[in-house]
């Protein structure tokens, strides 16, 4: 997730696959928390947030190390130094913190969907009158 | 319903796949540009200035300045178009450069490559000829201020600027303030 953001972020880079920013942060954040929501279906629903969040977090820190690459590689002193639109770049790492509420509505769909579709013999639906 | 968790971690590992070979090519061509686009400056410069004598007043003078470009980075760069303005100095004009170089600008230079540019691979080095005409027929003013040397040679000084595209990418930049000048001066001689 984070990378692909971060590869998006650079499609002026000529990366393999032009990748659009604001797409790729939607629709990589939800797919990626569905299969993170249904992967984790068993567990309890904090853990999902946890895990989620922690995802999210980690994608957002490597936009971060991405961005700033030229920097940590030592090939320039600060991102300024290339001109405004690299320091415009760094708009990329607030939009990429859309992450973090995105992909935890991923899990929960994910979560869902995945209770929705199992059968009733393997713990379909959560009857918490019950317990 | 065991195919939807199946499904979910193929998702998961071919997100994964498919990110680390977009990221890894970003990242590597993005520190790359960045490198280029710092050092690039200082790899830019002169070989030669040659300036034929002018024998006649309607002669028409080629005047060429060979420019050396160093690619000093691990990407590509497409030079796209240099440009120069071309003054020659008068030694007896002792103002400030600022205050007479309206007086001894001779004409402007440059050199064009069809297409995309012209492409320097990484760590490559390019000669490029960049010329400037003035025609004394239709330019006499221009060939009169070219036509002053001292001690038999001219003393030009050239104003440049690069610009280059990194290869592959929509990056364009510029390296402003390639300037030639010289104490020796350049002895009268065709390209």
């Amino acid at each position: 997730m984070g990378t692909l953001v971060a590869a998006a972020s650079l499609a002026s880079y000529g990366t393999v696959a032009t990748l659009d920013f604001g797409a790729t942060v939607i629709f990589i954040g939800l797919l990626v928390g569905m299969a993170i929501g249904v992967r984790l279906r068993g567990s309890e629903p904090q853990i999902l947030v946890i895990a989620g969040f922690v995802a999210s977090s980690f994608a957002v820190l490597i936009v971060v190390l991405s961005i700033y690459a030229p920097v940590f590689a030592g090939v320039v002193p600060g991102l300024e130094a290339l001109g405004s639109t690299d320091t415009a770049r760094v708009a990329y790492l607030f939009a990429s913190l859309f992450l973090i509420p995105i992909n935890l509505v991923g899990c929960v769909i994910g979560y869902a969907l995945a209770d929705f579709l199992a059968p009733v013999s393997v713990g379909r639906g959560r009857n918490f009158g019950h317990r | 319903m065991n195919w939807l968790p199946k499904t979910a971690a193929i998702v998961l590992v071919a997100l994964a796949v498919f990110g680390a070979v977009e990221w890894s090519n970003a990242v590597d061509r993005y520190i790359a540009a960045s490198d280029a686009r710092m050092r690039i400056g200082e790899n830019v410069g002169y070989v030669n200035v040659t300036i034929p004598p002018v024998t006649s007043a309607d002669q028409v003078v080629n005047i060429g300045v060979l420019f050396f470009v160093r690619n000093p980075s691990g990407i590509a760069v497409d030079v796209i178009q240099i440009q120069y303005r071309l003054w020659m100095d008068n030694l007896t004009d002792t103002r400030a450069f600022a205050l007479k170089m309206n007086s001894i600008f001779v004409a402007p230079g440059g050199f064009l490559p069809p297409g995309d540019g012209l492409l320097i691979g990484p760590h490559a080095s390019v000669g490029i000829w960049a010329n400037a005409t003035v025609q004394g027929a239709t330019q006499p003013v221009a060939l009169a201020r070219l036509n002053v040397t001292f001690g038999g040679n001219y003393y030009p000084i050239i104003d440049a600027t690069l610009v280059y595209r990194i290869h592959g990418t929509a990056i364009v930049d510029k390296v402003l303030g390639i300037v030639f000048i010289t104490s020796t001066g350049v002895t009268p001689h065709a390209a």
